[in-house]
């Protein structure tokens, strides 16, 4: 292991222990790393939840932000965590989207590996990084995984699936 | 890509992202642990900089990975040989931008030199790429994208003296600073005019409409260079890259994903014409991806000799989904049946395409969860039976996508790695 890797490390677990303690006033962006997923899995045990995998360079993630934004704040019951899969020199853009469509406050997520196919391939080894790609997970995480924009319609279809 | 202006906040945002410091949004920790992990932080970063300090003075050119560079290189890379058989190589990083050299086919590389002497904030993916390319006489010319006013515009930069400096980087749009520009391609056509072609969001004035529109200029001899930029179309796919050949009356045919009617993301050719008549442009795959998403997956032209069409491009239509390859003997009126290729479980992705008389080659990337695979398949009749797909190289590391390129040494893939760094792998 490299010092440069070791360094990224040791900054991650600071960045991580900083995050627990931090209050959410700026969105927290947790690092999401190889093992990423199913630590959100078990964090999430026996629970319902939403993700939402998005970027700042995708224009029709954008367009979904607002309603987004309304959803979390119509259905605060419904766990909705979301994933940029930007690189972390952009974490500056991600949080003031975030912070601009209201979303601070929900578990946030950021890629921090350089290894992106790694990080896509243990979220799903079937999704080829299209985006937007919303996962809608049951309270026993049978999942269904949708890509692109959904409307109101969809998005309340989907988590009658999961809240049944 | 980003920067639609139904989000103005967003746009605003992102514009004045270089005045904000990145630590803001992390609170203090309590007091005690907030020491202990400050120390641990300055320690590391105490033996990482005493580490990069060191390599700078050791490796200063001639190595073949990215030590020597300030930050250590980028994923993102492009390469193209030069008159003399020099392969050059543009090499993003976070704020700066190099291009360097390798007389011995991609081992060894020269001492990078910086294209922005001013820092800048580099925009990057896989399908917004930084671009080279060498003419007969050794002019060199580069684009990439970095913030300015808008969050993102296209630069270029041009080398007279054989790579020993680069003028001063400027903006491709005449309306860079009022709206977005990128993804550009830069190709040099057979004659050795260099035409960019890129992305460009000034004609969003309805943000409900879909798709960006794509500019292009032509980047000439004088300075200071004058161009104008001109429109091709509308309706172009927000994330995928603009792949371009040149006919065989030099004029240039794009590739590239559109949004048809229906929110449909299929490919169509935008063909140049002659006399400044208007540009034509037609829908060519027919595979029925309807949907609201950013594939970032763009396709790949190479145009033969005797005027053949080859395409390779990747769906998840209603169709059939996956690579598929297909050829036209009428200038993209009719394409053949599309042929898939890779292995529909290994994720196969980011083709490129290159055509040498009967001769095509394809490559692309294939990932096991793993490790990933660089991929060949070849026909030596024109795209009408081809050769079994074959392994060439794998990394176990972020990859780059894999890119064809020839001088009269032979053909070779052009493939960049985090962890086995650049290579440039010959074809037998």
């Amino acid at each position: 292991m490299s010092l440069k890797k070791i360094f990224s490390v040791l900054l991650f677990i600071f960045l991580a222990l900083l995050n627990i303690s931090a209050q959410a006033e700026k969105p927290i962006l947790n690092a999401f790393t190889a093992g990423s997923y199913q630590q959100i899995l078990t964090n999430n045990a026996n629970q319902p939840f939403m993700l939402v995998i998005w970027s700042v360079t995708c224009s029709s993630c954008l367009k979904d932000m607002a309603l987004l934004s309304s959803i979390h704040k119509s259905r605060p019951e419904l766990k909705m965590i979301m994933l940029a899969t930007d690189d972390l020199s952009a974490a500056d853009q991600v949080q003031q989207i975030l912070e601009k469509n209201q979303l601070s406050g929900i578990e946030n997520w950021i890629y921090a590996d350089d290894n992106t196919q790694k990080l896509q391939f243990e979220i799903d080894p079937k999704w080829y990084g299209e985006m937007p790609r919303t996962y809608f997970l049951d309270s026993a995480h049978l999942r269904t995984g949708v890509s692109g924009v959904l409307s109101k319609e969809d998005y309340e279809t989907l988590f009658k699936k999961i809240l049944n | 890509m980003m920067g639609l202006a139904d989000f103005l906040i967003i746009e605003s945002v992102l514009g004045n992202t270089g005045k904000t410091n990145k630590k803001r949004f992390f609170r203090p920790l309590a007091p005690g642990c907030g020491q202990l992990f400050s120390y641990l932080l300055l320690i590391s970063a105490l033996a990482l900089s005493a580490c990069t300090h060191i390599n700078h003075n050791i490796t200063i050119s001639g190595t073949s990975d990215y030590r020597h560079y300030p930050e250590g290189g980028g994923l993102f890379v492009s390469t193209a040989f030069g008159p003399d058989g020099r392969l050059w190589r543009i090499v993003p990083e976070k704020k700066h931008v190099y291009v360097d050299y390798s007389t011995d086919l991609g081992k060894t590389f020269s001492a990078p030199v910086a294209i922005n002497t001013e820092s800048q904030r580099i925009k990057v993916s896989g399908e917004n790429r930084p671009g080279i390319a060498v003419d007969r006489s050794g002019r060199i010319t580069i684009i990439y994208a970095a913030e300015s006013d808008q969050p993102v515009t296209v630069y270029f930069s041009v080398s007279a003296d054989n790579g020993r400096s680069f003028s001063t980087p400027s903006p491709l749009s005449d309306k860079a600073s009022e709206a977005n520009s990128f993804q550009g391609r830069l190709a040099l056509n057979p004659s050795g005019q260099a035409y960019v072609f890129w992305h460009d969001e000034r004609n969003r004035t309805d943000w409900k409409q879909p798709g960006n529109s794509i500019y292009y200029t032509t980047i000439g001899n004088l300075e200071p260079p004058v161009f104008v930029a001109q429109k091709l179309s509308d309706t172009l796919c927000d994330c995928c890259r603009i792949a371009a050949a040149f006919d065989t009356d030099a004029q240039p045919v794009l590739l590239a994903r559109f949004i048809y009617p229906g929110g449909i993301r299929d490919h169509g050719l935008i063909k140049i014409q002659a006399n400044s008549k208007e540009p034509r442009s037609w829908q060519v795959t027919f595979d029925q991806w309807g949907i609201e998403a950013c594939p970032e997956h763009g396709p790949a032209i190479a145009i033969s000799d005797d005027g053949r069409y080859h395409i390779a491009w990747f769906t998840q239509g209603s169709a059939r989904q996956g690579l598929f390859y297909a050829y036209s003997s009428d200038r993209g009126q009719h394409f053949s049946k599309p042929l898939p290729f890779g292995a529909p479980e290994k994720l196969p992705g980011h083709p490129d395409i290159m055509v040498q008389g009967k001769r095509v080659i394809l490559t692309w990337t294939e990932f096991d969860g793993v490790k990933t695979q660089l991929l060949i398949r070849q026909s030596n009749d024109g795209g009408q039976t081809w050769m079994q797909a074959k392994s060439i190289a794998e990394s176990t590391a972020g990859v780059d996508f894999p890119f064809l390129l020839s001088n009269n040494h032979g053909t070779f893939v052009s493939w960049n790695s985090k962890k086995e760094g650049y290579r440039l792998i010959p074809l037998n």
